[in-house]
């Protein structure tokens, strides 16, 4: 994957450039692959080989991902707009937007409840 | 409470110490006139096109576009919420009696919006076109001096880049695609063409937006700004750029949502949408 | 897959070891999970027709918003979970296309709640209540599915549920707390969907595969036993209300810590499902292909234009 180039000059010195890869690493199975860093190398499999030491040397992982970088498209940073979602209020779609729920079970001698209850409700 | 229950001064969009006053004076009745007309037109083209967006919820030719296209839709009702504030805040009325119990020849709303989605290649034209216009539009009330309107203008600016960019990015791309594609992508211009003219109006007191300065453009400016941007992107679908319909002078004959004159579609619409707000009357829901 | 590997398999799934899609698995395995997340995906895209016949008439402007949103929400785990399903269904040639298609040729089944009307406003706040409340219940008891992808998903998924049952709720309280006419609209909702929401959970003698799923620990719960949960959570909550649930026979024992209910029809809540026989399948089903095929023209246009517009 990696690839060759002449300088031209006199010497004839090959340049010998890796190609780049992105490395994700999953720490625990039920979590999702998190951008750690990059590292190049000559293939996908030595990238996945160097990326173990450069990145998980230490900590904990399950899973790691190489991506050539080439292969990712990216959003601009520059557009700041372009992600802007919490201009304007959107508490309607947040559990912080019903707040008064819990005053109103309360009306009705009742105590609201949340979904890490249900979840509780599951694992008891 | 707002009707978008903002809390915090930081994101509130609506100053309270602003209201009914410019440039440290009491509004004007000729001011405030011309400005409640303006945001009526603001709201209403907004909650109209939002409505119609999301009748394409479950719909949309894939689950992902789906998603996004709601977001759209969400912003649009979302906006128009904030402008029915300012006036309510000005009239001392809710902003849902505002949203709902008005009667269609109250309704600011270009005639274009009210009309029904068609397919998905109207859909996306007419969205492309009603967004750019919204964009020059904006930016027209960056320099309002009634500061709720100019600072909520400013922050509802930046949600509308996505909205151009994704709806540009899908015309171009229908347009670019040939075949039936490119057909209906040319029939839905027509018909976005045939009732562009009011989006262009700015109502009865178009005059007194300008000198009070709510609102300091001509309609010709907005189709100027108008022209110079969508003629662009139909270069890039490879579309033929249909020139600009009369924005000024003669428009005997022509519907003028800012009037209040609108097709029996805004009627239908509103049927629906306020069956159960007229159900009991109110009532809390 | 041998024998032994077999064994090997079965023991990876008695340790607790999660399996993913690119590891070696009986095929039962591979079909079950992507029956039940098939199932499970499709189940939410067309849960969002019964919500989105509310969206343009839901009464003030934040209930507007919140309902476009939930309803946004629904086709957005149905899309999280079918990628899940289409990973592992590209062996055997499935992928988005089969995955909604199957709809309409009837292969693939959605939950009884999605066949039925939901006539009135109240519907919206009673699904957002009882409907979410069940299906917060089954799959936050297959956060610990043995299939990891299905389980990664489900975090998210149970999270964004959260902002919809507070929905759900809301929307109840204002009616419950609301005039006779609003009241009375909200208990006929609650008599509407409670033989539903009996069925939902499925029948209490389990079918052959859903006890293949509880052995491959795709699934860990019984049916039985996520419906006492549900009936123990939200019966006390409908009373509360001031509401009444139309069964005479609901009454916890507090000996053997569990409810007695009556019985949905289950043969006929089973034939509805297998048949999409019910009062709303056909007219759901004709939205989810009008969508589908009805815009085929748009995805080939949108591929040929890929191929046309060189991407940045």
């Amino acid at each position: 994957m990696g690839h060759e180039t002449t300088n031209g000059s006199k010497d004839e010195v090959r340049e010998v450039h890796y190609d780049v890869y992105e490395v994700f690493v999953q720490r625990e199975i039920l979590a999702h692959h998190v951008h750690v860093g990059s590292v190049v190398a000559p293939s996908p499999e030595l990238a996945l080989q160097v990326a173990r030491e450069n990145f998980l040397r230490r900590e904990r992982g399950v899973n790691i991902w190489v991506v050539l970088q080439q292969s990712i498209h990216q959003t601009s940073y520059e557009d700041t707009d372009l992600l802007a979602n919490q201009v304007l209020d959107k508490s309607y779609r947040e559990v912080s937007g019903y707040s008064e729920n819990a005053q109103k079970w309360k009306q009705f001698k009742e105590r609201a409840i949340t979904v890490e209850d249900l979840v509780n409700d599951i694992k008891s | 409470m707002s009707i978008l229950g903002m809390k915090g001064s930081d994101d509130a969009l609506t100053t309270k110490e602003n209201t009914n006053v410019v440039a440290g004076k009491t509004m004007t009745e000729a001011y405030k006139t011309a400005l409640v007309d303006l945001l009526y037109q603001l709201a209403d083209d907004d909650l109209v096109f939002g409505h119609r967006s999301a009748e394409w919820l479950g719909l949309a030719p894939d689950l992902e576009e789906d998603i996004a296209f709601s977001s759209i839709a969400q912003d649009e009702v979302g906006h128009a919420a904030f402008f029915y504030s300012l006036i309510a805040e000005l009239t001392n009325q809710d902003a849902d009696t505002l949203a709902f119990a008005r009667p269609s020849q109250e309704r600011k709303n270009a005639s274009l919006l009210e009309q029904p989605n068609g397919d998905w290649a109207y859909t996306i034209a007419r969205g492309f076109v009603y967004n750019t216009f919204e964009q020059v539009r904006l930016e027209a009330l960056l320099v309002s001096n009634y500061s709720p309107l100019q600072q909520g203008v400013r922050k509802i600016l930046r949600e509308e880049r996505y909205h151009v960019l994704h709806l540009e990015t899908w015309f171009e791309r229908l347009g670019v695609a040939g075949g039936e594609a490119r057909k209906r992508v040319e029939d839905a211009v027509k018909r976005v063409w045939d009732d562009l003219q009011d989006l262009f109006s700015l109502g009865q007191f178009a005059d007194a937006l300008a000198v009070e300065g709510i609102m300091p453009v001509t309609r010709e400016h907005l189709a100027t700004a108008f022209d110079q941007s969508a003629r662009s992107v139909f270069e890039r679908a490879g579309m033929i750029w249909p020139e600009m319909p009369l924005t000024h002078g003669e428009t005997d004959g022509v519907t003028d949502g800012r009037l209040g004159q609108h097709t029996e579609h805004l009627d239908e619409l509103l049927s629906v949408m306020t069956e159960v707000y007229r159900s009991e009357d109110g009532s809390s829901w | 897959m041998s024998d032994m590997q077999y064994q090997e398999f079965m023991n990876r799934i008695s340790r607790g070891e999660k399996i993913e899609a690119t590891d070696e698995m009986p095929d039962e395995y591979r079909k079950l999970v992507i029956k039940q997340i098939h199932m499970h995906g499709i189940s939410e895209v067309m849960g969002a027709y019964p919500e989105k016949e509310w969206v343009p008439k839901a009464p003030n402007l934040r209930r507007k918003l919140a309902l476009i949103a939930k309803v946004q929400d629904e086709i957005g785990h149905g899309q999280l979970l079918l990628r899940v399903a289409e990973d592992l269904a590209r062996p055997l040639g499935k992928m988005r296309e089969e995955m909604i298609t199957d709809v309409f040729t009837g292969r693939v089944k959605f939950h009884n709640v999605f066949h039925m009307e939901a006539p009135t406003w109240a519907d919206a706040g009673i699904i957002g209540f009882l409907v979410d409340g069940g299906a917060i219940i089954t799959q936050a008891s297959l956060l610990d599915s043995s299939y990891a992808p299905y389980a990664r998903v489900l975090q998210r998924i149970c999270a964004e549920e959260s902002f919809h049952m507070q929905h759900g709720e809301s929307i109840v309280l204002a009616l419950a707390e609301g005039t006779e006419y609003q009241r009375g609209m909200l208990q006929d909702s609650i008599n509407r969907w409670w033989p539903s929401m009996m069925f939902f959970f499925g029948p209490t003698e389990m079918s052959a595969a859903a006890d293949r799923m509880m052995e491959y620990r795709i699934r860990t719960k019984t049916n039985e036993e996520l419906r006492q949960k549900f009936i123990n959570r939200y019966v006390p909550r409908i009373w509360a209300l001031g509401m009444t649930v139309p069964d005479d026979k609901l009454k916890y024992d507090s000996e053997t810590k569990l409810w007695s209910y009556t019985d949905p029809d289950w043969e006929w809540f089973g034939y509805m499902v297998k048949n999409n026989a019910g009062p709303k399948s056909q007219e759901r089903i004709a939205l989810r292909r009008q969508a589908h095929e009805g815009q085929a023209w748009v995805r080939e246009a949108m591929i040929r234009a890929g191929e046309a517009v060189p991407t940045a």
